[in-house]
């Protein structure tokens, strides 16, 4: 369980989180918003990496805050940041042997197995003699799914753990992440709302450091019902208060989709929301 | 403990495996084996018909340090340094520091494991070339004190081990490793240059014992005159190594201090 109260993180002129509150219990929890929302920064702050300006974050039971508490929380963290940096001249063997020496598996024989078992996972396991520098983007982006796995974390928290991703690959880690949040606490963050649609029963959007929205998707969802409209029109794009979702060119003319209250002179009919329609509405 | 070792057990292989170390390791071995090419290029004159002296004359003990320390306590007082200010900001720059803060390791684990691994990365590559260069004499001259050429090397360590630990702390503080390099050779270049030499090899004052260079060290070992005795590890020598530790050790609670503000 993580409790989140009233947190503020300032740095020098810019006011990245301004009186955040959440809870995240159990299970796959997706952080959602802009970029400079302050997504990275929540996350840095739940994983002791930041010390917040103002407010409480306690992380199973442990105050963050304190040099005990973090040290605590960190025992029981898998943790991919968004840019994650590899040496290049170890090899992908090696790296993740180096993380499980730090992870505090001591036994070399529990460390090896650990290893052999997420390479398994994120299939590199033929690759694991090669040296980092000669692996490519994806091939990287999953050594550092799999570091974040060793030693069983009971928080995960990963930053845009897809980017770099091939759709089957991202398919896999979706579900791999969703059989993790079934053993512990797993935080998403992402741009990339397919992620959480297909893998989180809690989430939360937010915006210029403060809460916008807090709940399941479904309720999302069900928030921007009767606001979606499909329109087709001959080229002229919608005007109004609208936010157009998504453009598609057709023979007959231009398919928007769009929420908000079209005007009278396009034929607009309702149709039902998706998760990214809840989103932009709640960004609106 | 566990921390430590696994920090410094990979910090050894990522300097191997780096272009930097290599360069230094290959440099030792060859600068100090130019020494043989010294003395084999030697006419008869004046040094060696003071080493053919039987009165007062130069053994080739003091030839052999002679020809191989200044070389040697350039690198490890310079070049050593330089090289390893890398150490710490290669983590940023590779991108892995905010992954290693986000496991259990401390501030201090840390900074000693990347201090003990780049030590032993160091102290192999002197290692390495104290048996090479040591071979290559013994080929050449037949004969000479193996203790006191072991000695010489010791120090030298000893002094590597100061120098690279003060200038991986201090380059540590660098957010990019061409700055962090930058830092540690201006401030050995001032340490060198405007704290001054102080004295004498038997009288050095204080300011030649805080002085980076080691000043007390290099004119106790580079010396021609004729008297072993003064060669022998002597009490300047002793002195600068014990005031080089505790400077190391304050760099050391300035790193700490400022990394753990920093986190």
């Amino acid at each position: 369980m993580i409790e989140i109260q009233a947190l503020t993180k300032s740095y020098r002129d810019v006011q990245a989180l301004r009186g955040m509150s959440l809870e995240i219990g159990a299970g796959m929890f997706g952080l959602l918003g802009p970029n400079g929302a302050g997504k990275t920064t929540l996350m840095r702050v739940i994983a002791g990496l930041l010390r917040p300006s103002s407010g409480s974050v306690r992380v199973f039971g442990e105050d963050i805050t304190t040099q005990h508490g973090k040290l605590a929380v960190k025992r029981q963290l898998g943790y991919l940041p968004q840019e994650l940096g590899l040496y290049p001249n170890l090899t992908g063997h090696e790296f993740l042997d180096y993380i499980g020496v730090l992870k505090g598996i001591s036994d070399k024989h529990e460390r090896a197995r650990q290893v052999a078992e997420v390479l398994e996972v994120v299939r590199l396991t033929d690759e694991a003699a090669r040296r980092l520098k000669t692996y490519s983007g994806g091939m990287k982006r999953r050594i550092g799914i799999a570091q974040a796995l060793l030693g069983y974390p009971k928080l995960l928290i990963v930053d845009e753990p897809t980017a770099g991703l091939d759709p089957e690959e991202r398919v896999r880690f979706r579900n791999l992440l969703a059989d993790m949040a079934a053993r512990c606490t797993v935080i998403l963050s992402t741009h990339v709302i397919e992620d959480i649609s297909h893998s989180c029963n809690d989430l939360a959007i937010i915006r210029e450091g403060r809460v916008l929205f807090r709940g399941k998707p479904s309720d999302l969802i069900g928030q921007a019902r009767g606001q979606v409209y499909s329109m087709i029109t001959t080229g002229e794009r919608p005007s109004g208060n609208l936010t157009v979702v998504s453009t598609l060119q057709l023979q007959e003319g231009v398919q928007y989709r769009v929420i908000g209250t079209p005007d009278e002179r396009y034929t607009a009919r309702s149709v039902e929301p998706s998760l990214e329609d809840g989103y932009m509405l709640a960004m609106r | 403990m566990q921390n430590i070792l696994g920090i410094a057990r990979y910090e050894f292989r990522l300097q191997w495996r780096g272009r930097s170390l290599r360069v230094l390791a290959l440099t030792t071995l060859l600068v100090t084996c130019a020494g043989l090419l010294i003395w084999n290029s030697l006419p008869e004159g004046e040094l060696t018909q003071r080493l053919n002296a039987t009165e007062g004359g130069i053994s080739t003990n003091v030839m052999l340090t002679f020809l191989t320390f200044p070389a040697l306590i350039v690198l490890v007082v310079f070049g050593f340094p330089v090289g390893a200010s890398e150490s710490l900001p290669a983590d940023r720059h590779y991108g892995t520091l905010e992954l290693i803060e986000s496991l259990p390791v401390t501030v201090s684990e840390y900074l000693i494991g990347k201090l003990v691994g780049y030590w032993a990365a160091g102290g192999s590559a002197i290692a390495a070339a104290f048996v090479v260069n040591g071979v290559l004499w013994w080929l050449t001259l037949r004969s000479y004190d193996v203790l006191r050429y072991a000695e010489m090397w010791v120090v030298a360590a000893l002094v590597l081990i100061i120098n690279t630990g003060i200038g991986i702390l201090i380059g540590g503080t660098q957010p990019n490793r061409i700055r962090a390099a930058a830092l540690v050779i201006c401030v050995f270049i001032v340490s060198t240059l405007l704290i001054g030499t102080g004295g004498s090899a038997q009288q050095p004052t204080l300011m030649g014992f805080i002085n980076l260079a080691r000043i007390p060290i290099i004119t106790t070992y580079v010396n021609l005159a004729p008297n072993d005795e003064l060669r022998i590890v002597s009490p300047p020598v002793y002195l600068s190594l014990v005031i080089g530790i505790l400077e190391l050790l304050l760099v050391f609670s300035g790193a700490f201090i400022w990394r753990r503000r920093s986190q």
